[in-house]
């Protein structure tokens, strides 16, 4: 028993967190003990011992911060907008001159709202219907130009940090044909981490609409047999029951007579695979 | 000194630049804590990133009946358990090897000096997880005892006991490697 208050006593007070003196009676015992004092010896040593140096992180984790700062303090902007407007009671802050200023050259959503404004003028043109070959060249042009600037702003949504972009970023990767494999890529790696089950659930839906999934067969049976969220789980099983190949489904099949599954999936599972039987 | 609890009430009123102070104040020690507990350097530094946008997103939620330290560190316990639990294909810990090649990048060039460092470093690589945390904590991230009992939601006396057990056990594995290199 004393040698634990020792010892207690030894790390509190090397890790400031004990200031007191050891009483009279201790210091006695550990005048006596010589494997206490050891064990004391060894305490300070490891304690006041310069262990390791500070590892200084890269300058990419201050770009990163400053970047995810700046967003939020965008969307904090965009957000206070409409309360300044229709409020007189409005309670936040008053911006400096210097962040309005600021907030003006905000590249993010200058460059959201540019390339909005071209895919709505090239929409807008493409609804003219095309009457000679060169109309139709120009008409098939156009359409490649608006597939990839939609590939590429479903890509940039994708790597959002709030929820509702992501969802953005899901519904114009459906406005594609899905032929980048880049975005099929991006798509099925945010279904494997995305902490937002409408997300999650809005990726299977748009990979639905691929109907081939290829090498990432495999990947996405990995996912459905150990997802936790049931209701993503049942929906990865369905899309590979109607879309995978012979030998997914067979394997879907094989995992629903064996008890790693939830119940509710194994049953989904069997009824599916009846219902296509039937 | 700017009190860090203060800071993160400003920012939890909306005042977001704040918490490029309080980023500036803690990235160091969190990024090295993040490496001590057996993660690589990029992953240290997502994670880092990733427990920041967490003290973001849930700012609303600090009570300030903790230290903002002890709030943080109970942030970046939950980023890394979820990172793992997300990625049950990873190791857990790359425990032994990454802190070696670790003490290669930083210790090469004073090897002989702190050879005994370096047993340390590795005694503290070779105990539990949960045994290394609590002596990182303490001795490494300077966290009182009042905060690391908040963190890991135990009371004083546990852990006192814990702490205890951790270093034993971390002084054993110090001799054995004494005794093997000797």
């Amino acid at each position: 028993m004393k040698n634990q208050t020792i010892i207690d006593w030894k790390i509190a007070s090397l890790a400031n967190n004990d200031n007191s003196e050891l009483s009279e009676e201790m210091a006695k015992y550990l005048q006596n003990n010589r494997q206490l004092q050891e064990e004391l010896l060894f305490i300070e040593h490891f304690w006041t011992n310069d262990v390791k140096p500070l590892i200084m992180p890269s300058d990419k984790l201050d770009v990163n911060f400053y970047q995810m700062l700046s967003r939020a303090q965008s969307a904090q902007q965009q957000a206070m907008q409409p309360t300044e407007n229709g409020s007189s009671y409005s309670t936040e802050q008053p911006l400096s001159l210097m962040d309005k200023v600021k907030s003006w050259f905000m590249p993010s959503p200058i460059a959201q709202f540019a390339t909005l404004a071209f895919v709505f003028v090239l929409g807008f043109n493409l609804n003219q219907k095309p009457n000679n070959n060169k109309n139709s060249n120009e008409y098939s042009a156009l359409q490649q130009d608006i597939s990839s600037l939609t590939t590429v702003l479903a890509m940039s949504m994708l790597q959002k940090d709030s929820a509702s972009e992501r969802l953005s970023g899901v519904a114009y990767s459906r406005q594609t044909d899905l032929s980048n494999p880049l975005l099929v890529e991006q798509l099925i790696a945010l279904l494997a981490r995305d902490k937002s089950t409408s997300v999650r659930l809005a990726i299977i839906k748009s990979l639905s609409e691929l109907k081939y999934f290829g090498s990432s067969e495999q990947q996405l049976l990995t996912m459905a047999t150990q997802e936790e969220s049931l209701l993503v789980q049942i929906e990865l099983c369905r899309l590979l029951l109607n879309y995978g190949s012979v030998d997914i489904k067979r394997s879907l099949a094989e995992q629903a007579n064996q008890q790693q599954l939830k119940p509710e999936v194994r049953e989904f599972i069997k009824a599916q695979s009846l219902a296509s039987y039937i | 000194m700017f009190d860090e609890k203060e800071l993160m009430f400003q920012v939890k009123a909306g005042q977001l630049d704040k918490l490029a102070t309080l980023f500036e104040n803690n990235k160091v020690q969190l990024f090295n804590y993040f490496v001590r507990t057996g993660n690589n350097r990029a992953l240290s530094e997502d994670l880092v990133q990733e427990t920041f946008m967490r003290v973001l997103a849930y700012r609303t939620s600090f009570s300030g009946s903790s230290t903002f330290k002890s709030w943080m560190y109970g942030i970046a316990r939950n980023t890394v358990a979820e990172h793992y639990r997300k990625n049950k294909n990873q190791a857990l810990n790359c425990d032994m090897d990454d802190v070696e090649l670790i003490n290669e990048q930083t210790l090469s060039e004073e090897f002989d000096k702190k050879q005994q460092s370096d047993i340390f470093n590795q005694s503290l690589a070779s105990i539990s997880p949960e045994d290394r945390e609590i002596i990182l904590l303490s001795r490494f991230q300077q966290l009182n005892y009042q905060e690391i009992s908040t963190l890991l939601d135990c009371n004083l006396n546990t852990l006192k006991s814990r702490m205890r057990n951790a270093v034993s056990k971390l002084q054993m594995s110090y001799q054995k490697l004494v005794g093997e290199m000797s």
